[in-house]
């Protein structure tokens, strides 16, 4: 579809460009009959390790602490798992197309409440690195509840930690509370100065919504005054899903769009980098359709299922195969049902007609979050406008471009 | 300074961070000033982010305000240049063209260092009518054409509006920010602000205004209360908002005591204030006057008092203040920061910063935003003591503003939900950062 920005400028949804308006173009959209990857295949991975934590987030998609049982993934499906990855890269570079095994280590559930297990597995991968000759990386997301023994176990190693904090201690506070209701921001900060006492690397990420917007900038400002070791900083939406589902995100997308550029802008200074939700996705203009919901990346959860979200990781509807210790067992029905999911979601007239079509490609298949669309949209347009209005010649130019030009710019 | 203000019951303001905040719950013995620190803790607080010292900030300046001449096409009765009653005097294109390359200069290092793209500011305005030099503003765009530097530059003009029909075309097809300095409708206007011929001066203005709302230009009105106009603020208000879609914001300044203002009589501030306060409720934040919440000083009254702002004065000399332009001539200089001589900045050791803070500043919660307030204005004694009369009203009447302000900004957010805390306890139920 065609989107006018003025008498002269088109934008097309379909192949992410910027066109004078005469030019003929070939819009229609192209679906294929199969999204699926094999997950066998993977490099990629993501550990599930359990499915509690020390803290009850208000809106935790996992909705961890209710249930009545606490689980904790097999060292043995680890293991398997973590092979298998390497194997596979293996194979790459003897094809001459070599691709580093990748290891994330997520909670559902938070990943540092089973310590031993992490170090385990660190272990289990650094091994079969020696055994495979091959580099690997591995990261890991969570709550930033640390102490000074695991911080300086991390120290040695190179692991990746992506650290999830809501804002000012009383916002922290409040929707990020301790399973008791205590404070998990002092607990936090205090992490975060160790880390950076250590000089350990970490990105943050920033669940946004309604009640924390407006203590956004000044947070960002805070981290990046104060800690030279975080490298990056992720503003994400809340998502719907376990708790998330009780949780009204009103977020004010304009103003949270003029947040992260402003945010982008002060943190650039400090050579950090800030994005925003699809970030990437709005960086490549290709349209991609999430990894994990093509099951191109390896998702194991703690009951030794692949599943093809992280997010809904105790939904029998994304389980799309088993492992044990010898053996990964996929499940074609599950798979090919997850395929026609892609392709129903990928004709939606809703998304067809929608100028982030070229973006984000329909989003995500199981939540479809109105705000996320409208920060899409509205993204998208203030930047091809913002665009247009600084270069008086337009020729055809990709959305990537575009999207470049308003980052260095704005 | 005090770390934590109150601003009203339950509202707190918290200047380094800021923040406002309101509170629920009981009090009880809670240490509030400790306790709202601990609980913001997180929130950025400003150290010294930008220069306070003038020099530095004149040497990486890339805002330059440039006084044409003294020369005007008309009388206005309150005049601060006293306009027409003294010599006329226009600045030296060379001048100006060192001027201008000074701030491009800075605004290329900046863009380097910063990463983005950041442009420089010039403005041409008045002290007289910048456009009766309109050969200084013409040489001085085809300047910044010639050496490629448009795109560089985001160019403002502040007229009175006295213009022919090629100047107006000139403007809309060169400037891309258009502030018209105009009082009000024809009879007020005509009144305060007649043409230096004896003419109605009504007639121009409203033609340029028509012709920039014809041609989809934004523009601005800058409108100097006096007490001839003081109860028209809401009828001004409704009458160019109503008529010119393309007019963005209206700026209501009281008159100020310079030039002909000494002899004008000098504003009721009270007035001034209820009126501004009213057409803010209908217009929002489409009316305004300089002192603001939203504007912050970094240390100064204003951008020309910090040397953020380069004044090039018709003398061809930088000036800590617009209204205080040409006072060297007649003896004192300390208002004169600077000049530049081959190239380079050469600062003036007669210059005194004019700004003081009073005793009663220390702990005002209008302290962030006036920065001891306009010391043209504001007027105090060697031991920061007393202040003028005029300067203690306007003092006053920033001081309601600005509580106005933050009361309104916070009975403006939503209150954050609660459900998992003793409710006993206080909390914050609203913040915002200004």
């Amino acid at each position: 579809m065609l989107f006018e920005f003025s008498d002269e400028l088109v934008y097309s949804n379909t192949k992410s460009l910027l066109l004078p308006s005469n030019t003929d173009i070939d819009d229609e959209i192209s679906v294929s009959d199969n999204y699926i990857c094999n997950p066998k295949l993977a490099t990629h991975l993501v550990l599930v390790l359990n499915n509690y934590c020390q803290l009850k987030c208000r809106y935790c998609y996992s909705d961890t602490n209710t249930r009545c049982e606490c689980k904790c993934m097999d060292l043995e499906i680890a293991e398997t798992s973590i092979e298998r990855i390497f194997v596979n890269s293996y194979i790459s570079s003897r094809s001459g197309n070599k691709r580093t095994p990748n290891i994330m280590l997520h909670g559902g559930g938070e990943p540092t409440i089973t310590w031993q297990l992490v170090e385990k597995i660190y272990d289990i991968a650094l091994n079969l690195s020696r055994k495979y000759n091959t580099d690997f990386n591995i990261s890991m997301v969570t709550n930033g509840m640390l102490n000074q023994d695991k911080i300086s176990w991390i120290k040695g190693r190179k692991i990746k930690l992506q650290i999830s904090i809501d804002g000012p201690k009383f916002i922290q506070d409040l929707y990020r509370p301790t399973t008791n209701n205590g404070s998990s921001f002092d607990i936090v900060n205090k992490s975060l100065s160790l880390l950076q006492e250590n000089n350990i690397e970490i990105s943050i990420r920033i669940t946004c919504y309604r009640e924390n917007q407006d203590a956004l900038f000044s947070f960002v400002k805070y981290v990046c005054d104060n800690y030279n070791n975080c490298k990056s900083i992720m503003l994400g939406m809340l998502h719907k899903g376990g708790r998330g589902d009780l949780f009204e995100n009103d977020l004010d997308v304009d103003k949270f769009i003029t947040t992260i550029d402003m945010a982008r802008k002060y943190a650039r200074k400090y050579n950090i980098i800030v994005g925003g939700p699809s970030e990437k996705l709005l960086a490549t203009g290709k349209g991609i359709i999430c990894n994990a919901c093509k099951c191109k990346s390896l998702i194991v959860n703690y009951d030794g299922y692949i599943i093809n979200c992280h997010e809904k990781n105790d939904s029998i509807e994304n389980v799309i195969g088993t492992i044990n210790s010898n053996n990964i067992v996929l499940n074609d029905e599950s798979l090919k049902r997850i395929n026609n999911i892609i392709c129903d979601a990928l004709k939606k007239d809703e998304c067809v007609n929608c100028i982030a079509y070229s973006v984000c490609a329909g989003g995500c298949i199981y939540v479809k979050e109105p705000v996320y669309c409208d920060y899409m949209r509205e993204k998208m347009n203030r930047v091809i406008s913002y665009y247009c209005g600084h270069n008086k010649v337009i020729k055809r130019t990709h959305w990537s471009e575009i999207y470049n030009y308003y980052n260095h710019n704005i | 300074m005090k770390r934590v203000i109150k601003v009203d019951d339950r509202i707190y303001y918290i200047p380094a961070k800021s923040l406002i905040v309101e509170i629920e719950g009981d009090m009880g013995t809670v240490d509030i000033d400790s306790w709202l620190l601990k609980q913001t803790e997180g929130f950025h607080e400003f150290k010294n982010e930008q220069s306070t010292n003038i020099k530095d900030n004149q040497k990486v300046s890339t805002d330059l305000t440039i006084l044409a001449g003294t020369k005007c096409n008309l009388h206005c009765v309150y005049c601060y240049s006293e306009a027409g009653d003294i010599p006329e005097i226009e600045v030296d294109l060379s001048k100006v063209k060192k001027a201008i390359q000074h701030v491009l200069e800075n605004a290329k290092i900046r863009t380097a260092l910063s990463k983005s793209n950041s442009r420089a500011t010039i403005k041409f305005t008045g002290g007289g009518e910048p456009t009766c030099n309109w050969n200084i503003i013409c040489q001085s765009i085809d300047y910044i054409k010639n050496i490629s530097m448009r795109d560089r530059c985001h160019l403002t003009l502040q007229t009175n509006g006295q213009l022919t029909s090629d100047m107006s075309d000139y403007i809309i097809a060169n400037f891309d920010e258009v502030i018209v300095s105009c009082d009000g409708f024809s009879k007020i206007q005509n009144l305060l602000r007649p043409r230096a011929d004896g003419e109605k001066s009504w007639p121009m203005v409203d033609r340029f205004l028509h012709k920039l709302n014809c041609n989809k230009i934004d523009f601005f009105l800058r409108a100097t209360v006096t007490n001839d106009s003081i109860a028209y603020m809401e009828q001004i208000c409704e009458y160019f908002f109503s008529k010119y879609e393309n007019m963005k914001y209206l700026h209501f300044e009281p008159l100020g005591p310079g030039g002909r203002g000494k002899r004008y009589a000098t504003v009721d501030l009270n007035h001034f204030y209820s009126n501004l306060i009213k057409c803010e409720e209908k217009y929002q934040n489409k009316v305004g006057t300089s002192m603001s919440i939203y504007s912050h000083k970094y240390g100064y009254c204003c951008d020309s008092q910090s040397g953020r702002s380069l004044v090039l004065a018709p003398t061809g000399k930088f000036v800590s203040c617009v209204e205080e332009s040409i006072t060297d001539l007649s003896g004192d200089c300390s208002w004169v920061i600077s000049e530049i001589d081959r190239n380079t900045l050469v600062f003036n050791k007669a210059f005194t910063s004019q700004s003081h803070e009073g005793n009663e500043c220390k702990n005002c919660l209008a302290y962030n935003f006036c920065h001891g307030g306009c010391p043209q204005r504001i007027v105090r004694d060697g031991d920061n003591i007393s202040i003028s009369p005029y300067g203690k009203e306007l003092c006053k009447c920033h001081k309601k503003m600005i509580k106005h302000q933050m009361m309104k900004l916070i009975s403006e957010q939503l209150p954050i939900t609660k459900t998992n805390y003793d409710t006993k306890e206080p909390y914050i139920v609203k913040y915002c950062c200004i």
